[in-house]
């Protein structure tokens, strides 16, 4: 049975807030990436920290999930059988709690890439969960997001840019990214 | 001042170097455009809903007062 082994690739934490934070020259020798987050925002309006791959934009889809109430779920891009062409992936960040202040809530998620060295598969799917608990907050909220690549290229480089409108991604985010190899 | 500028952080995977560096004038241009867009995009929602508020109100005044309803209205309740 295979048994997975993580191996830390890099990490950061901001000594400044950033608008941006870019791996690139990502080796090629594991088969999944996994990423680890802590962020926070300086805005405080819900935010999306979306992700971008090899610096291209365009020919993404990505589907969200998250709660609206304490009962049922709404999402956006579920179903949706057009061409959808967004410039990158969206994960919800920044504690993200409806009606409440997120300034400084940090939100701590994950994100897995698998297969990113995959050149003949159109599709690379990227699956993320975030659990948007503040560990300074007794709010919490969470989403569940999946997404959709098509690039027929490997995964050499993750951006993150905080959109426009949510401030910037607050001094002491952490960001960690793990490259995964069955033993 | 540089230290109001947002800064991009770089990490090089392969040597381990991280940098960073303030935005460049296109990049700043780039995302002053996108905050503008996300600017009028949540003005426009809050729109969007103020007027779907006030056609279900609208709506729900004359079906208690037993009037009869837009199409507008009637779309607001009927599923």
């Amino acid at each position: 049975m295979p048994s997975p082994t993580y191996t830390l690739i890099q990490s950061t934490t901001l000594a400044s807030n950033t608008a941006s934070v870019d791996f690139n020259n990502i080796s090629q020798s594991y088969y999944d990436l996994r990423l680890h987050f802590s962020v926070a925002v300086t805005g405080s309006g819900d935010a999306d920290l979306p992700m971008t791959l090899n610096a291209t934009s365009g020919n993404y889809r990505t589907i969200i999930l998250y709660p609206n109430s304490a009962t049922t779920f709404t999402g956006y891009g579920v179903g949706y059988t057009g061409s959808p062409n967004y410039a990158n992936i969206v994960w919800a960040v920044g504690g993200n709690i409806p009606g409440a202040a997120r300034s400084g809530l940090y939100s701590n998620g994950t994100t897995i890439i698998p297969g990113y060295r995959n050149t003949t598969n159109l599709l690379y799917r990227a699956v993320g969960s975030e659990n948007g608990t503040a560990i300074n907050s007794p709010g919490n909220w969470y989403t569940l997001a999946g997404a959709q690549w098509g690039q027929s290229t490997a995964v050499s480089r993750l951006t993150f840019t905080l959109s426009a409108g949510y401030g910037l991604i607050a001094a002491g985010s952490t960001l960690s990214l793990y490259g995964c190899t069955n033993s | 001042m540089s230290e109001d500028i947002p800064l991009v952080v770089t990490i090089d995977c392969e040597t381990g170097e991280e940098t960073s560096r303030p935005m460049t004038a296109e990049e700043l241009e780039a995302r002053e455009i996108a905050r503008l867009a996300w600017v009028a995009e949540q003005e426009a929602q809050a729109a969007a809903a103020a007027e779907y508020a006030a056609l279900k109100a609208s709506a729900k005044a004359k079906l208690v007062a037993g009037q009869p309803l837009t199409e507008e209205e009637a779309a607001t309740i009927v599923l």
